[in-house]
């Protein structure tokens, strides 16, 4: 079976979505409950801050990868229904 | 946004006594929990390039490890950052007038209570174990007349002091009130 390796590329960003979502939670209950002081809007902004750094790191790496590759996988496996 | 100047149900006369939160070293043990965490894929690293370095080479190999570390760091920085918030929002704030219990509680829960002072019928404090009794922190319980009867500050810093000036308010809050019954009844 073979398939390309960018659709692990394609999952990845699926997950991306659902942890931009998480990040938003944790902004809004921040923002939203906080105390209003200077210690919850540097908590926000070394939040935002980190998330945007590890993701410009999680993209230097991505970029370097030739993603037209493919997979594959079982290779000379046959699969075969067991007979009684 | 919560502000000491504007509490939720400001009560006229109202002034905030002290603002507790769980003890800084509960925040440190979660800390060392993430660097912890942080660590252990690089030691992953370490044992792979030493044992099986043509993995490495692989680009598809590549690829699967940097997703799946990618996908690794940022989730454990949300959640770390997610307990820094729940350290952060679990608040107790005692005004002159009342306890204000505020508790977040995972991702999509949060728990506010409040407690009139008069209420209170009893306030203890406990330290129990080897750190907490080190870094001073421990529970304090407050037991009231209310529908919630006990309010619990969790894992707060200096619980002793803690409880003697709760009971301190709430004797001042009950001597005020009867003061003010008698001046009402003259």
């Amino acid at each position: 079976m073979t398939f390309p390796l960018i659709y692990f590329l394609y999952a990845f960003y699926a997950f991306l979505v659902v942890w931009a979502v998480f990040c938003c939670v944790v902004v809004f209950h921040l923002a939203t409950y906080g105390f209003k002081n200077f210690a919850t809007f540097l908590s926000i902004f070394i939040f935002i801050a980190f998330s945007v750094l590890l993701l410009l790191a999680c993209f230097e790496f991505i970029n370097k990868i030739g993603w037209q590759t493919s997979i594959t996988l079982f290779e000379g496996i046959v699969f075969t229904p067991t007979t009684y | 946004m919560l502000s000491t100047h504007h509490l939720p149900n400001h009560l006229p006369g109202e002034k905030v006594e002290m603002i507790v939160r769980r003890d800084l070293f509960v925040l440190f043990k979660r800390i060392v929990m993430l660097l912890f965490l942080i660590i252990l894929p690089l030691g992953f690293f370490y044992l792979m390039l030493v044992s099986r370095q043509d993995l490495v080479n692989d680009q598809t190999v590549y690829a699967l490890i940097t997703l799946a570390t990618g996908v690794y760091y940022l989730f454990i920085w949300v959640f770390f950052f997610f307990m820094f918030v729940d350290y952060y929002l679990d608040v107790w704030i005692v005004t002159n007038r009342r306890i204000i219990d505020i508790q977040q509680k995972g991702f999509f829960s949060r728990v506010v209570a409040e407690q009139k002072l008069f209420r209170v019928q009893d306030v203890t404090s406990e330290i129990h174990g080897i750190l907490p009794t080190i870094f001073k922190y421990g529970d304090v319980h407050i037991q009231t007349a209310g529908a919630k009867q006990r309010f619990l500050f969790q894992e707060v810093p200096e619980p002793n002091k803690v409880r003697e000036k709760i009971i301190s308010l709430v004797e001042r809050n009950k001597r005020e009130m009867v003061n003010e019954m008698k001046t009402e009844l003259v």
